[in-house]
């Protein structure tokens, strides 16, 4: 059987057999999720090794007849973008089974979720059927709703709701998307199929609306662009990340940066660039100032935070707007630097996240200044030596330091975005400076300083906190040194796509 | 001999190996793993000296270069060619440059194991120390601009860690994130100057960039408007202005001295400042080419003589010796303005030793009397004697006098100034560079012996007992009360101690102007001292882009690119040094003379100055009579108040927190809610619609018309039977009444 | 005595019958407004029967309406009991079940 079945698959399992353990055993059905994630993790690995970097072509593939009168196939495959993604998506996800080790209230139901929802998102990131991809895409949303809406904050419904409704408005306007494509297509055997329909196969189409004609492609593109931009998300459609990563409980919010978020850029990589390149191309422009304007906006707004989650959350749209910058370039740089930066936020991020959690877990609160006005934390550095080794390589991987994996990724997108909108660029480099000034100024206000009374009793991490944790440094500094087994793996599907948009 | 990279790395490679294994072990081993650092370092040393011995003693001619390359990361795919190229580039400067960092860090490195000895920050120090080495090592083994924006980088987060190694101390993290954010401005532009030299050139790397100005690349290109190699050179200058401390990016280094002396000493003087100017030196050619030098002479110009005026007014002694630092900086900026390229290199050398050896000095002294506030220290002279020694041989230097470094290299960068601003038929305007720096050299000798006389000579105002160490908290890094109190109650002369006087001595010892006034004429070291050039001159002159346009594709090939057969054409033509406007030989050497005469007599006035204040107290102190002016001087013209209160507080933070608000007030409590209010208003219409139109009119409607029917019938069914009956006898009254009719 | 006088009487019994009916609220009251109509009936057949047909049909139809009066009257002295053990009251306008 093939080996993307069973990573799919696997997660499933491992949720049907959280549900059937008997009540009370609640360290049975920790093992039993964190066997399923590790073992999940150690077949990325062997998919990793069995997987030819020379070629960008689809790998793994598996094609059976699903609905077979409207030609829906459950088609799944890889090349090098989804090869990061897959192991970005493993990991998290082992790491957040440890961190969820404290997670008491209603465990089965909580770890039966967090593993459905693993297998949702790999369905996302396999899916070569677009409405696979689509269910995917839309069944992913419900054990989110309910990890927010349960286990999330004191504010977690409207959380929750937001962020279904969010997602779930954008994602309508994908679903007509797909729908014009399977009319466009003829409605034949390949109406469904992402790989067929990609490479500008629909330039020359129009379509009425209200009596006007216009582009298909360019129609169709803003149509999918209001689906990815939301899960990205670009400004103005960002608000509902705070609101959901402040409720989120931590193991969420490390998903939810860590991978939700790079599913849509994966998108526009996989689907809007390559399917409508003409309008991707003509469109580069606006989608370049909507990254700058998140890049920018995203760090004004961090700086002002009290709430340290949130100054991470909006941490997120600020780096995803480089991300955003990076593909809108189209150049090689651009576009290899953008899937990096995915890879390399997914790990800094989720090293953010989690760190915040495992100090949640002590103070119960997250207040850098609690609105009454006093420090809620302070003299952390003293208190807590281990725990902000780890913070400082979180953080300054985050903000971009040479030497950890941010940089590179960094650098080559704006290598990328020059090329093309040059303004856009050296407007950009302020948000550098401000991604470093707020993280900087967090780090001041929480770690420097007399030790806050209200810290006294906390502990520093423990050694599970600190086996999840050296996954993601080690990633954060050695991809830093070597980006090399990264960007070999994507660089041939990155390259195929970018020769693609260049003949536009 | 060809060199390997096997023995070049270990200069680089030998302290990030210490400070791996200190980070990771350090508390396991002995002493934190203190003498691993050093050793590491001095490693580093031996390997530079190797290279510098044989690029200055003769091996190699003077435009010889070993230039290493290695890919990085290789992104290209089919017909698209995308590579990062990493690689070593040694050349005289390098190499010049790779003996002073490692044997100043050496030093330091020996120092410290004094100064810092029983310190709760020891193994902490020992661990950033020679990664920032190593990463200033690093920058100056790059063979291009990325790998030394890498290093530049984490030397950054190195001074960050260093300044704010004291944590528990708010100022400390203060001062940290200072120094990381406003060298930070000038980094983000530097990254913007790579990128649109890169995007340019196609790589770059120096041979590149040099190459690529010869063959005229850059001719007719522009970038927002003006011209590429204008906004190129301004970018990446604008990043050496941010670490070495330029007006107005200069608020940093004075705070800095928050961490450690030693560390201050590492980075005031062979790493993070040096940095930058060294960036500029390698820029030169773009610099000239963008018509940037002018405005690097007005900055250096600038810096040199504000700092210095700054200097005079301090008390704390580390103050006073970070003014100097970015005074002298300010200098060397000068130099690389005014074309003065290898005075400008020589200064950074100079300045380098004896800034290393003023700050040892300094930390010295602090760590003895555990004071650093001049108005109650004095008359250490005879307590500290080998104290006193270095710290007087590096302010003789710092101050021009002649036969000390400092003169041979200032006096020189002054004397291109003057050539520059007077005679060099430039804007008249840039006069203004030769007259502050003049002015400036003079505040120079001023201060520093006001230091001088206030720290060593006269009475000693030392108060006894040392219980109190509350004072003066408003200043600079009180490492004191970190430290065991052990071993200063003894307050005699101090004896010779290898650690904390040696390093000091060895650096006083290059401190005297022969060592780079000396002389080259052929190969080898005996000829070192009699010849009629200047090694320095001959050594280190402003590249020649010309002789890089054949090496620019050879760059890639992984081996020195130079023919031994050239080596026998080395030429030792007559050099001026000068690489500025239209150099005329004779008239700088007319202005040479005038220059050197100039700063004697503008040092030596400074020294009396001096003296007739602070020891003969003939002269009452300046700021008695200017009052107003010495306030601004302490409050160092308000640029920090300025920073801090209308830019940081006022501006960014408040616009941060608008846009904050904005974003969670207004733009989601309204717009993306206000969309759920929107649907509420729809939904309540349809609801209303529906209830109303469809429902009450249409459904029920029916409904209410029979009801209403209903209503009217009602009335006759009252149940009462008597109604019933008048109602049966009407009925029938009427039938018959019809009927009749 | 001609016939009109005889129809007189009973014209004046039949219409005090008929308003007891309407206007008195005591169910006993209106049992006497209906004894006193079918009286006036019988009267009526009585008075034709004399003048106007001169056999005795009449008479035996006045023979049956008090037999059937006195039936009557005794069904509804028993409804009117019923109704008293009911509501307590014999008012008439408490009879309203059938409103509506």
């Amino acid at each position: 059987m093939n080996i993307l079945n069973w990573i799919l698959w696997l997660p499933v399992i491992g949720a049907v057999g959280v549900l059937a353990v008997p009540k009370n055993k609640n360290n049975v059905v920790r093992l039993v999720t964190l066997a399923t994630t590790s073992l999940t993790l150690l077949l990325t690995i062997v998919l990793y090794m069995r997987f030819d970097i020379s070629t960008p072509d689809m790998q793994f593939v598996v094609k059976t007849p699903w609905i077979a009168q409207f030609h829906i196939n459950y088609f799944l495959g890889i090349d090098g973008i989804t090869m990061l993604m897959t192991f970005l998506n493993a990991l998290l996800f082992f790491i957040c089974t440890l961190s969820s080790w404290t997670v008491e209230k209603n465990l089965k139901a909580y770890f039966a979720l967090l593993l459905m929802l693993q297998s949702t998102v790999f369905g996302v990131f396999f899916s070569l059927d677009f409405f696979l991809f689509y269910v995917y895409w839309e069944v992913m949303l419900l054990p989110m709703f309910f990890l927010i809406g349960i286990w999330g904050g004191e504010n977690r419904e409207y959380a929750a709701i937001k962020f279904f409704l969010y997602t779930f408005f954008g994602s309508i306007f994908m679903l007509v998307g797909i729908i014009a494509l399977y009319y466009a297509t003829g409605q034949g055997p390949d109406s469904f199929n992402i790989l067929a329909l990609q490479g500008g196969k629909f330039t020359e189409l129009t379509v009425n609306v209200f009596g006007r004609t216009m582009s298909f492609e360019h129609l169709f593109f803003w149509f999918m662009f209001l689906g990815f931009a939301v899960k990205v998300p670009v400004f103005p459609f960002h608000t509902w990340l705070p609101h959901a990563h402040v409720q989120a409980p931590t193991a969420v919010s490390v998903i939810l940066a860590g991978v939700l978020l790079k599913m849509g850029t994966y998108g526009f990589l996989r689907i809007a660039f390559p399917i409508f390149p003409q309008a991707a191309v003509d469109s580069s422009t606006i989608i370049a100032v909507l990254g700058l304007i998140s890049v920018i906006y995203g760090a004004f707004c961090a700086m002002a935070q009290d709430d340290v989650k949130k100054l991470v959350a909006y941490s997120s749209v600020s780096h995803m707007g480089f991300v955003m910058l990076g593909l809108s370039a189209m150049t090689l740089q651009g576009m290899n630097g953008a899937v990096l930066q995915m890879f390399n936020h997914g790990t800094s991020t989720a090293m953010m996240f989690l760190l915040i959690g495992i100090l949640y877990e002590r103070s119960h609160h997250r207040w850098i200044v609690k609105p009454d006005g006093s420090k809620g934390y302070g003299g952390l550095y003293t208190k807590l030596p281990k725990y902000s080794v780890v913070f400082i390589i979180g953080m300054f991987a985050s903000l971009g330091l040479p030497g950890l994996s941010g940089f590179i990724s960094e650098a080559l997108i704006f290598l990328g975005i020059y090329q093309r909108f040059t303004t856009i660029t050296i407007i950009a480099v302020v948000g550098l400076l401000i991604g470093a000034a707020y993280l900087l100024w967090m780090f001041k206000r929480m770690f420097f300083g007399e030790v806050n009374p209200e810290t006294e009793d906390y502990e520093d991490m423990n050694s599970r906190e600190i086996f999840y944790m050296m996954p993601l440094c080690i990633c954060v500094v050695v991809f830093g040194i070597f980006p090399s087994p990264l960007l070999n793996v994507m660089k041939a599907s990155v390259g195929q796509l970018v020769e693609l948009l260049a003949k536009f | 001999m060809e060199y390997t990279v096997g023995s070049i790395a270990p200069i680089f490679l030998s302290p990030v190996i210490a400070f791996v294994i200190n980070a990771f072990f350090g508390r396991r081993l002995p002493r934190n793993g203190d003498w691993l650092a050093t050793l590491s370092v001095f490693i580093s040393f031996v390997f530079s000296a190797r290279i510098f011995g044989d690029f200055v003693f003769g091996k190699f001619a003077t435009d010889y270069f070993i230039h290493k390359t290695f890919t990085w990361f290789d992104i290209s795919y089919g017909a698209q060619i995308f590579k990062v190229d990493m690689g070593i580039y040694i050349d005289n400067m390098a190499a010049i440059m790779l003996l002073m960092v490692s044997g100043v860090a050496t030093l330091i490195h020996l120092f410290s194991i004094w100064y810092m000895d029983h310190d709760v920050r020891h193994g902490r120090f020992f661990t950033f120390l020679p990664l920032f080495t190593s990463a200033m090592l690093g920058l100056v083994l790059s063979d291009n601009l990325f790998s030394l924006f890498i290093f530049w980088e984490i030397m950054g987060f190195c001074s960050y860690s260093l300044i704010g190694i004291y944590y528990e101390k708010e100022k400390a993290g203060d001062a940290s994130i200072k120094a990381f954010m406003t060298t930070r401005v000038g980094d983000v532009f530097l990254l913007l100057g790579i990128v649109a030299l890169w995007m340019v050139v196609g790589s770059v790397a120096y041979v590149d960039i040099y190459g690529a100005i010869a063959e005229g690349v850059f001719t007719g290109k522009t970038v927002v408007g003006i011209s590429l190699a204008t906004f190129a050179g301004l970018c990446i200058f604008l990043g050496g202005m941010g670490k070495s401390a330029q007006f107005p990016l200069h608020v940093w280094l004075p705070d800095a001295m928050m961490g450690p002396t030693p560390g201050s000493a590492l980075i005031h003087a062979a790493t993070m400042v040096a940095a930058g100017v060294y960036l500029a030196l390698r820029m030169y050619p773009l610099m000239v080419l963008g018509d940037l030098t002018w405005f690097i002479a007005v900055i250096g110009a600038i810096t040199a003589f504000g700092a210095a005026t700054i200097a005079l007014v301090q008390t704390d002694i580390k103050a006073v010796l970070a003014f100097s630092t970015i005074s002298q900086l300010g200098y060397m900026m000068i130099g690389v303005g005014v074309g003065s390229y290898n005075a400008a290199f020589m200064h950074l050398i100079t300045h380098a030793v004896f800034k290393a050896c003023l700050f040892l000095s300094a930390g010295s002294i602090i760590h003895t009397v555990h004071e650093q506030e001049m108005p109650k220290l004095g008359g250490l002279r005879k307590q500290m004697p080998y104290t006193f020694f270095a710290m007087m041989c590096c302010t003789l230097a710092i101050a021009g006098i002649p036969f000390f470094s400092g003169f041979v290299s200032k006096d020189r960068i002054l004397g291109d100034a003057l050539y520059y601003g007077f005679m060099a038929g430039q804007n008249p305007l840039m006069a203004i560079v030769p007259i502050l720096g003049f002015a400036g050299a003079g505040l120079t000798a001023f201060y520093m012996f006001r230091m001088m006389f206030l720290t060593f000579f006269g009475e000693s105002r030392a108060h006894k007992g040392h219980d109190d160490h509350g004072h003066g908290h408003g200043h600079a890094a009180k490492d004191d009360h970190v430290h065991d109190d052990h071993g200063h109650d003894d307050h005699g002369p101090e004896k010779l101690n290898f650690k904390s006087n040696v390093p000091l001595l060895i650096l006083t010892v290059f401190t005297f102007g022969f060592w780079y006034a000396g002389t080259l004429t052929g190969q080898g070291f005996g000829n070192v001292f009699g010849g009629k050039q200047e090694w320095f001159k001959i050594l280190v002159e402003a590249p020649k882009v010309e002789k890089f346009v054949s090496a620019k594709r050879e760059a890639f090939s992984s081996v020195d690119n130079r023919d031994k057969k050239e080596l026998e054409h080395a030429h030792y033509h007559h050099q001026t040094g000068y690489a500025g406007p239209n150099p005329d030989e004779h008239k700088l050497h007319t202005a040479h003379t005038m220059g050197a005469i100039m700063s004697i007599i503008i040092a030596f006035s400074g020294v009396f100055l001096a003296f007739l204040m602070y020891i003969k107290h003939s002269i009452k102190p300046f700021s008695d009579k200017l009052p107003g002016y010495t306030l601004a001087l302490k409050n160092k013209y308000y640029f920090d108040k300025f920073y801090e209160e209308v830019i940081i507080k006022k501006g960014l933070l408040g616009l941060n927190r608008g846009l904050a608000w904005f974003d969670m007030g207004i733009y989601d409590r309204y717009v993306v809610d206000g969309m759920a209010v929107v649907n509420r208003v729809l939904f309540k219409a349809s609801k209303w619609f529906d209830n109303v139109v469809i429902d009450a009119i249409g459904v029920d409607g029916t409904g209410v018309a029979v009801n209403l029917f209903n209503l009217v019938l009602r009335i006759f069914q009252s149940g009462k039977i008597q109604f019933y009956f008048i109602m049966l006898i009407m009925v029938l009254a009427s039938y018959i009444w019809t009927l009749n009719i | 005595m001609s016939l009109a006088s005889y129809l007189i009487i009973s014209l004046i019994l039949f219409v005090i019958g008929l308003v007891v009916m309407m206007a008195r609220k005591n169910i006993v009251a209106i049992l006497l407004g209906i004894e006193l109509i079918l009286n006036a009936a019988a009267l009526n057949f009585v008075a034709y029967s004399r003048y106007v047909t001169n056999n005795l049909d009449g008479h035996v139809f006045s023979l049956f309406i008090i037999v059937v009066a006195a039936a009557e009257a005794a069904v509804g002295l028993a409804i009117v009991i019923r109704f008293f053990q009911i509501k307590e009251t014999i008012h008439i306008d408490e009879a309203t079940q059938l409103r509506n």
